[in-house]
């Protein structure tokens, strides 16, 4: 009988938790919680703005790439050009390129010449576009392609073989630089500048 | 004791976000990394495939075009290779491409291909450009473009001129100094090759008369492709060129000379004058290149005695402090040619200027732009400029020394002897000895340069073109005697169908020396059209032709004649010519 009323007794000894450890529990676990959202916050803030710059990189490298050799290859600038009832202005923020045509060899065609706009988007200048409209016998499509989104400044500057400025159907040179918008987690704009030489012109 | 917490669940969740975070930032990063790489270097190999060009061309210009290219030359932290392909006789296709690292293992490559050709420039800068004997224009005659003359212009009833008008203060037709050499006494005098050497020369002469000193023409040739030379004039003290007497300076083109010797115009603005009996010194500064350099025609016996005692002089630096003047062995060959001969711009009813009209004396005129005179009469102008300095005299496009070389390179491709008569398909470049007579409707296709010894008559409707594979060069074809395009339906002398190629026709015959100043090319009635080009002839054009361009020693415009200038002519590239350097054809560029 005595062992029984023992085994009772010990069954009896689970205790609850008491207030006291109750709130420290809930403290600790609300400390470290806070801790780890934090961190998580502050990961993501980071991981934000790092694709960010590392899309905004490629993307630089890749427009300066395509103007880079589109320059080269062009023959002279032109003033104006009107296209699907738009008319482009060669300027600071546009670049409208007079190419010799090429046919389906790769070979240029004598005379004959496509044309390349470089242009902010009228609707959405944050946009910067590259259009293609190639001569009646070029090999080339015509295209229209963004190469560049989030745009803060496009700058084109026309020089001549002196690197004095002139307008832009007497350059023989252009140097032009690219800037993105800042992003929110960013303190700093990315930036790509270059300076070519019209080989054909 | 046994209660499990989910604290560290969360904690490992929370690192693990965090990690795999961290790895894609690291493997952005990289990829960007790898990216900027990646654009270097492809702008790292066009770099080197552009430094293939610039050596392929240095290298075909030193080899006389021999240079077939290289299979890989190292270059910083690259290399390149160069393939040369020989499109024509005068044209070659370089292909070059740019490796990094290497051409074995390359990350980035880059081909430039590009055209050159053993040519030169010429810059036809006028509808109509006339020598010193003067333009006439018939009733109704009409120059779309602008007319730059050295003698007076005459212009009928109706004649228009739509852009500018010039006519250049009167040079007089006969040389006033000569010196030249005959075949035994000729010799070389070298100069621009030494450092510190024979870099200024200096040649003496007496003007016969007080007046102007509109041009003066030296006998030079060249050695490689040295730069313009600066002409100037100077007075004398004591027997040398005095540095602080520059009467005037005039620059000599390059272009104009060969590697042949010939009289290349220098034209003096302003026009010096100059005093009878005096002393003068035609002065030639340039500067030094072993490689580059010039010869001056001597006369060893030194025939040329106006300059005595002195004879002609050359200096290490004209303008040094206490300059140095040696003697010269010989009298160097040269022209001069005085000036002071008025000349006239002279309209009738209705005649029109639509640009600018400059002369010593205007006369019944309509000039939409402004008139610039000393005398005027009778003249309705936008702005009207009196007292204004005389137009000074324009060299002609080609010079005579051009012309030679074209015609040696024409005798050393083939010789042809006998006369044409018959209708050919096709007339390759070369020296052909005779007349060509081509029958009505006849279709020829030429190379260039082409040379006949004798005349060229086209019966009607004949075309005579430019073979398509010269592109956007333009081609000459040069006539020792007289041209003439028969009376019927027009002929038409072309370049091939690229923009900017034109096909000249030259007459070498010397209208000044005949006393009725017999043409040296007639073209007869209606829808004849082309280029044409006499230094030396008289050229007649009757009613109702069209030309793109002339320029001539003296030119009859008749009734109805159009001249449409073609502004491609300003910058003409003939395929074959004096220059004997291969240079980058424009537009030919491309990078793969």
């Amino acid at each position: 009988m005595e062992g029984s009323k023992l085994n009772i007794s010990s069954s009896r000894k689970q205790r609850g938790m008491t207030l006291f450890e109750i709130l420290v529990g809930v403290t600790i676990s609300a400390i470290a919680g806070v801790l780890l959202l934090l961190i998580l916050v502050s990961n993501n803030g980071l991981f934000v703005s790092q694709t960010s710059k590392i899309a905004q990189g490629l993307g630089l490298n890749d427009a300066t790439t395509l103007i880079s050799d589109d320059l080269r290859f062009a023959a002279s600038i032109i003033n104006s050009f009107t296209y699907q009832g738009q008319t482009y202005l060669s300027g600071a923020t546009t670049l409208i390129l007079k190419v010799p045509s090429v046919d389906s060899s790769g070979n240029i065609i004598d005379q004959e010449f496509d044309t390349f706009i470089y242009a902010l988007e009228t609707s959405n200048p944050a946009i910067f576009r590259r259009l293609v409209v190639p001569s009646e016998s070029s090999s080339r499509l015509a295209t229209n392609r963004v190469v560049m989104t989030d745009v803060s400044t496009i700058s084109f500057v026309y020089l001549d073989n002196s690197g004095a400025p002139v307008s832009p159907t007497n350059a023989t040179k252009i140097n032009f630089s690219l800037t993105f918008k800042k992003s929110p987690f960013s303190t700093t704009a990315n930036t790509a500048a270059g300076e070519v030489r019209l080989r054909n012109n | 004791m046994n209660q499990s917490g989910q604290i560290v669940i969360l904690a490992l969740i929370a690192v693990a976000v965090v990690l795999v975070n961290v790895l894609i930032i690291i493997g952005g990063g990289l990829l960007v990394t790898q990216s900027s790489t990646n654009s270097i270097s492809q702008s790292q190999a066009i770099n080197l495939a552009e430094a293939g060009i610039d050596k392929a061309v240095a290298t075909l210009n030193a080899t006389a075009g021999a240079y077939t290219g290289e299979e890989e030359i190292p270059l910083g932290n690259g290399s390149y290779s160069v393939t040369i392909t020989s499109l024509n006789p005068t044209t070659k296709s370089i292909q070059a491409t740019g490796y990094i690292p290497s051409k074995t293992n390359p990350e980035a490559q880059k081909t430039v291909k590009i055209q050159v050709s053993k040519g030169m420039g010429a810059a036809f800068n006028y509808g109509l450009q006339i020598g010193d004997g003067g333009l006439s224009m018939s009733n109704n005659a009409v120059v779309n473009g602008s007319v730059y003359a050295n003698s007076n212009i005459s212009m009928s009833n109706n004649a228009q001129i739509t852009g500018d008008a010039y006519v250049g203060g009167g040079i007089q037709p006969t040389a006033d100094q000569t010196s030249d050499c005959s075949e035994l006494n000729c010799g070389d005098f070298q100069f621009g090759r030494t450092a510190g050497g024979q870099l200024d020369i200096a040649q003496g002469f007496k003007p016969s008369e007080t007046t102007v000193l509109n041009k003066i023409l030296l006998k030079l040739k060249k050695v490689g492709t040295p730069p313009d030379l600066t002409v100037r004039i100077l007075g004398d003290q004591n027997g040398t060129p005095n540095k602080n007497s520059v009467l005037a300076s005039a620059t000599l083109t390059a272009a104009l000379t060969t590697t042949e010797y010939g009289f290349v115009d220098v034209i003096f603005s302003p026009a010096p004058s100059l005093t009878v009996d005096t002393l003068y010194w035609i002065v030639i500064d340039t500067s030094v290149n072993s490689t580059n350099y010039w010869n001056w025609s001597m006369d060893t016996l030194q025939g040329y005695t106006r300059d005595n005692p002195y004879s002609p002089r050359w200096s290490p630096n004209w303008q040094a402090s206490s300059p140095t003047w040696s003697p010269i062995p010989g009298d160097l060959g040269f022209q001069t040619f005085m000036g002071g001969v008025t000349t006239s711009l002279i309209g009738a009813n209705n005649v029109v200027i639509g640009g600018n009209a400059h002369a010593n004396t205007l006369q019944d005129l309509i000039v939409t732009g402004g008139a610039y005179y000393q005398t005027a009469s009778n003249v309705t102008a936008g702005s009207m400029h009196p007292n204004s300095p005389d137009p000074i005299a324009q060299s002609m496009s080609l010079s005579a020394a051009n012309i030679q070389e074209w015609k040696d390179t024409a005798t050393a491709l083939n010789v042809y002897t006998g006369d044409i008569t018959n209708c050919p398909a096709a007339l390759a470049a070369g020296k052909y000895v005779g007349n060509i007579s081509l029958p009505s409707n006849c279709m020829v296709v030429v190379d260039s340069p082409i040379y006949v010894t004798g005349n060229l008559t086209l019966d009607g409707n004949d075309v005579i073109q430019l073979n398509p594979s010269y592109g956007v060069s333009s081609g000459t074809f040069i006539v020792d005697q007289i041209i003439t395009f028969n009376s019927g339906s027009g002929n038409k002398i072309l370049g091939t169908s690229s923009n900017g190629s034109y096909l000249i026709l030259i007459s070498e015959f010397n209208s000044r020396e005949i006393s009725d100043h017999k043409s040296a090319v007639v073209i007869n009635n209606n829808g004849n059209i082309g280029i044409l080009y006499s230094n030396l002839g008289a050229i007649d054009v009757s009613n109702n032709n069209t030309f793109t361009s002339i320029s001539a020693w003296k030119l009859n415009l008749e009734n109805n004649v159009i001249i449409n200038y073609d502004q491609g002519l300003a910058s003409a590239f003939f395929s074959s010519g004096p220059s004997g350097s291969y240079t980058v054809v424009k537009g030919t560029y491309q990078l793969k």
